[in-house]
């Protein structure tokens, strides 16, 4: 079975600035997988290189064995850093949408979470708070039975409670072979739900590790660590 | 997946049109009863008339502005993070956006017809407004017979062809536009008069060099119309049209890089 992200000598560049410089990268099955790295690191960039939102400059990235295409978006949901919920929806209309486009999408789980961070079906999207659009676009990626999730930076403009309801959400709702990738800077927020760790830095992989690994052999936190990686 | 695009689009826009058509009936009933005397014209009947017309202008106006803000918006702005990662083929969200524009357009015109007979219904007897059309027609098939229905199914496909091509114009501008860094307004306008202007110029010596000596032709009851020439004219068109959409489609799938 092909990994479910692979990165062979991925590069993207924007004019003379290379936000990616060949990446290598295998991330297998059922991990929930931390993208960490500082702002302008090319996390953002790889996950839109996943979704076919930019174009590779050079190199491939690979989901499940396949280019980036009709075949991947099935299996893959996609949390962006932008709200791109559009202005004349009401959110049991955008709910309805999700079920319509994708066939893994479980309207019931959708409005359980609504229910459950007490966000009214109702309200029209362009009523929503900046943090309420954030949830509700979290519970419709989540609401999917999805093969790979990438979530960037999903917990950055909710306040804490929230957040630990999200992250308790991303690990009771992806299924055993499910792989989630989280891009955050947020370490210490996720940390205790992260089996792998990826650091990146100017668009270069510095380091790839099982968490308990960077626990046991190096006696750190993945926050500590990634603090003495990145020091300024 | 076509149909479900076709649903959503459709669904978006006409939260501008239907209001808009709806304002529109109101006033041409108002203007109705506003000329039953159309020897006096007041100020009242004056402002009615300037509203009426000022909202059918509106609803082209409306048309084209629609047209533009849902392909850059919808497609190549943080919308365009949902539409490019539906399951979904790019090209058929291009055919559903053209598909609902060129709805609208043709709705739009009917509704106009429609306000227009409205406006003017207190001065016409449709029994004998019908039996004049009826008139005008039977003459003119008398003299032209089944070319008659040539000329008319071939103004209908030309009128298509030609919106079809305007539509996929403006298209092909905007991604031409989205292919720039910093620059992608002035980009689409650029791309713009520079594709017409080609396309212009192209037409122009296609038709004055290769098929010029056609226009040289009579009116008869054998051949009343130009019709091989307006084939060929469409042809071009079409042919234009279908060029906008491959460059359009393989911008939004090989180069889409949205920000």
């Amino acid at each position: 079975m092909s990994p479910i992200l692979e990165c062979i000598n991925l590069k993207k560049s924007f004019g003379s600035k290379h936000a990616v410089a060949g990446v290598n990268l295998k991330v297998e099955r059922g991990r929930i997988v931390g993208l960490l790295g500082p702002n302008g690191s090319g996390k953002t960039t790889i996950i839109k290189l996943a979704n076919s939102l930019l174009t590779p400059t050079s190199g491939e990235i690979l989901i499940d064995g396949k280019k980036p295409g009709v075949e991947t978006k099935k299996i893959v949901s996609y949390l962006p850093e932008k709200t791109y919920l559009n202005n004349w929806m009401r959110v049991q209309q955008i709910i309805e949408f999700f079920s319509d486009f994708y066939s893994d999408f479980n309207t019931q789980k959708a409005y359980d979470m609504l229910k459950r961070l007490n966000l009214d079906p109702k309200e029209k999207l362009k009523n929503l708070s900046k943090g309420n659009r954030e949830k509700v676009q979290l519970i419709l990626v989540m609401s999917r039975e999805a093969q790979l999730y990438l979530l960037d930076e999903p917990i950055g403009g909710v306040d804490p409670a929230t957040r630990d309801y999200i992250l308790e959400t991303i690990i009771s709702n992806y299924s055993e072979n499910a792989t989630v990738i989280i891009s955050t800077h947020l370490i210490s927020d996720i940390e205790k739900i992260l089996d792998d760790v990826i650091f990146i830095k100017d668009g270069q992989i510095l380091l790839t590790s099982k968490v308990d690994n960077i626990r046991d052999e190096k006696g750190k936190s993945v926050d500590a660590l990634f603090r003495e990686v990145f020091k300024c | 997946m076509l149909g479900k695009l076709l649903k959503y689009e459709i669904k978006a826009t006409s939260r501008v049109f239907l209001p808009l058509y709806s304002v529109l009936i109101v006033f041409s009933i108002i203007n109705c009863f506003m000329n039953f005397n159309p020897d006096y014209f007041s100020t009242s009947q004056f402002i009615s008339l300037t509203l009426y017309i000022l909202i059918l202008a509106g609803m082209f106006v409306a048309s084209i502005i629609v047209m533009i803000q849902r392909f850059y918006k919808n497609l190549l702005s943080e919308e365009g993070y949902l539409m490019f990662t539906l399951p979904v083929e790019s090209w058929k969200h291009i055919v559903s956006k053209l598909i609902t524009t060129l709805m609208w357009i043709v709705l739009s015109c009917i509704m106009a017809l429609l306000s227009i007979l409205i406006i003017a219904s207190q001065g016409i007897n449709f029994p004998e407004f019908f039996a004049d059309i009826r008139m005008i027609w039977d003459t003119a098939y008398s003299y032209f017979g089944a070319s008659l229905y040539h000329f008319i199914i071939q103004m209908i496909i030309g009128f298509i062809v030609a919106m079809v091509s305007g539509i996929l114009l403006i298209y092909v501008s905007i991604a031409i536009g989205h292919l720039s860094n910093n620059h992608k307004k002035l980009l689409s306008i650029g791309a713009f008069i520079g594709i017409y202007t080609v396309g212009q110029i192209i037409s122009a010596t296609l038709f004055i060099g290769n098929f010029g000596h056609r226009f040289e032709f009579r009116i008869t009851q054998q051949s009343p119309f130009p019709f091989t020439l307006v084939w060929q004219a469409i042809g071009v068109s079409a042919a234009f049209a279908a060029i906008y959409f491959v460059i359009t489609n393989i911008i939004l799938n090989k180069r889409l890089n949205l920000e």
